[in-house]
């Protein structure tokens, strides 16, 4: 089985790469016509724009490719945890000067939070002072 | 190769330089029929044929066909105007309005000029190197279409596409991707730039412009190119039948909307859209939609770009000449001499008795007592007086460093320090004593040396 690398830093993802990766992440790997079918309804995208920027995310290093019949098969290469980790670091860094708290606040504020997921970051900041 | 030489290219280059801008843009207003790709063609050919002036014309022979326009205006060339404007007034106008520069006594400007520009030059170089390295770090390239390098890039906001010796690219943001008939318009647009030449181009007049940058000239040429290079694209996209104008127009909207100004791209590179002029893009458009293919016949083209050219290169022939060598006066005395006219001899009509030998270093001239004496070159009166051997004399200093003496001289008209014009009466010729005939000796002193008069002077007199 291949096996996940981690990257350092990966590069920031554009709007539709990082819709592309979405798709390729919850299928594991999928070929073109794949991540088509997977497109939401409406979404209109060429099959020669999908594989370009299926190619421009082979070229960085976030997914790897494999020939296949006619076609190519794109499996991440950049798991998914990793990019979230690394993009809320980029917001907490570019949007909100490097201040955390900053931003849980906005997120409290300005995001509706249900009971089980108030629960869940409770239970997700005694965690983190427990391992402290 | 001296600095003259240098700075003569340098001159003649610029010379060219603003005549090709003003017949380009003379052509453009007379011919508004010509379209876009062949007013392209035009651009580069002269703009060939005005590098070629500038490196080839200083390598020519000083009397190559026929003579520059461009020569020391002397006394001789406005001798028309001698019974109008009495000559002492007219004297010092005339000498001091030489057309010749002196490349010596701006040498200093020049080297510091020229290394300053070498300096921009490798700044200006060195940026654009760091902005391509950083661009194509941050690139992948995903398509080769021929030897051209497709390359799509976050970073930038408007498609652009550029040459080096090692190949062709263009570069398009990730942006467009998804928009699929527009990423193969802006494709085919690029691809244009380099099928034109453009993108090879843009480095020539990058060079053109940092050699003639005091030239206001070429930043305005520049400037024109830049637009016409659009046109010319646009023409031949939509004179291509491929895509309906109306769409492409659609997309360079769609790309112009972009907030792009900043969009990093090296300056040796063709956009898709430039934000210099507000209304560029209004006007491509326009033009676009007017289009209309091969309104001008080929002979017509051919008739204007001859007539362009042959303008551009005479211009660039009558400026060269305009700097001589002060380091080398015999030659700078020269060309004074058969380039211009400049030279006269000292007596109408005299008759040459004696000539210039080991132990008679100078030229009798043999006429009639009280013959007017004149002035070989413009100059100085640096001497006047009388010698046991030369009886009463001038001795004149002349602009390109030589000096001339004439002996045996009555009724002397000019005073030391005084300015002469080439031609001026400077005295009569002397009685002589009984037995000799009436003569002038004259003498002519190059580079501390005394020469022979006779091969410094137009032509024998009748």
């Amino acid at each position: 089985m291949r096996r996940k690398k981690t990257l350092d830093a990966p590069r920031r993802l554009t709007d539709v790469e990082l819709e592309l990766m979405s798709i390729l992440w919850d299928l594991g790997e999928a070929g073109v016509a794949e991540v088509i079918a997977k497109l939401p309804a409406g979404r209109e995208l060429a099959y020669t724009s999908v594989s370009t920027i299926l190619r421009i995310l082979e070229g960085k290093g976030v997914v790897e490719a494999r020939k296949e019949g006619r076609g190519h098969v794109y499996v991440p290469v950049l798991i998914r945890a990793d990019y979230e980790a690394h993009a809320v670091k980029d917001v907490v860094q570019r949007v909100f000067a490097g201040v955390p708290v900053a931003m849980v606040r906005q997120l409290l504020d300005n995001v509706e939070l249900s009971d089980d997921e108030v629960r869940e970051v409770r239970k997700l900041l005694s965690r983190t002072r427990e391992r402290r | 190769m001296t600095l003259c030489v240098l700075f003569g290219a340098w001159l003649a280059l610029n010379v060219a330089v603003t005549a090709a801008c003003l017949g380009l843009a003379a052509t453009e207003a007379l011919s508004r029929r010509m379209d876009a790709r062949s007013l392209l063609s035009l651009h580069y050919r002269v703009a060939a044929l005005a590098i070629c002036c500038a490196l080839l014309l200083p390598a020519l022979p000083a009397e190559f066909l026929i003579h520059p326009f461009a020569h020391a205006w002397t006394s001789r060339d406005f001798r028309f105007l001698d019974d109008v404007i009495p000559h002492d007034n007219f004297a010092a106008g005339v000498i001091m309005s030489t057309s010749n520069l002196d490349a010596g006594g701006a040498s200093r400007a020049w080297i510091a000029a020229a290394l300053a520009l070498l300096a921009l030059g490798i700044a200006h170089l060195a940026r654009d190197a760091y902005t391509l390295r950083r661009l194509r770090r941050e690139s992948q390239c995903v398509r080769r279409i021929g030897r051209v390098r497709l390359w799509i890039c976050d970073r930038v906001a408007i498609p652009f596409s550029y040459w080096l010796p090692s190949g062709a690219h263009v570069v398009v943001p990730a942006s467009l991707v998804e928009r699929a008939t527009v990423l193969r318009m802006v494709i085919a647009h690029e691809l244009q730039h380099h099928r034109q030449g453009d993108t090879a181009w843009l480095h020539v007049f990058r060079i053109l412009t940092w050699l003639c940058f005091p030239n206001p000239f070429m930043h305005l040429w520049n400037r024109r190119l830049a637009q016409v290079q659009e046109f010319a694209c646009d023409a031949a996209i939509v004179g291509g039948r491929r895509w309906l104008a109306a769409d492409y127009a659609r997309c360079l909207v769609t790309v112009a909307t972009h907030d792009s100004r900043d969009s990093p791209r090296p300056r040796w590179a063709t956009p898709f859209i430039r934000f210099g002029d507000p209304h560029v893009l209004t006007r491509r458009i326009e033009k676009m939609l007017k289009y209309k293919q091969g309104s001008m016949a080929k002979s017509m083209h051919a008739g204007i770009a001859t007539l362009l050219m042959t303008s551009v290169m005479a211009v660039a022939y009558s400026a060269t000449g305009l700097v001589q060598d002060p380091g080398n006066e015999r030659s700078g005395v020269l060309l004074a001499v058969k380039g211009d006219s400049n030279a006269a001899w000292p007596i109408d009509n005299g008759q040459v008795v004696r000539s210039f030998v080991a132990n008679h270093q100078g030229l009798d001239i043999a006429a009639d007592a009280g013959t007017e004496v004149h002035s070989w070159a413009a100059g100085v009166v640096i001497a006047r007086g009388s010698s046991k051997g030369c009886g009463e004399f001038v001795q004149i200093q002349h602009e390109s460093g030589a000096t001339s003496r004439y002996c045996n001289l009555a009724g002397i008209r000019v005073r030391e320090g005084e300015t002469v014009l080439s031609g001026a009466t400077i005295g009569v010729i002397a009685t002589p004593p009984a037995g000799v005939r009436a003569h002038l000796h004259f003498e002519l002193k190059m580079d501390d040396r005394k020469v022979d008069p006779l091969e410094h002077l137009p032509h024998q007199p009748a």
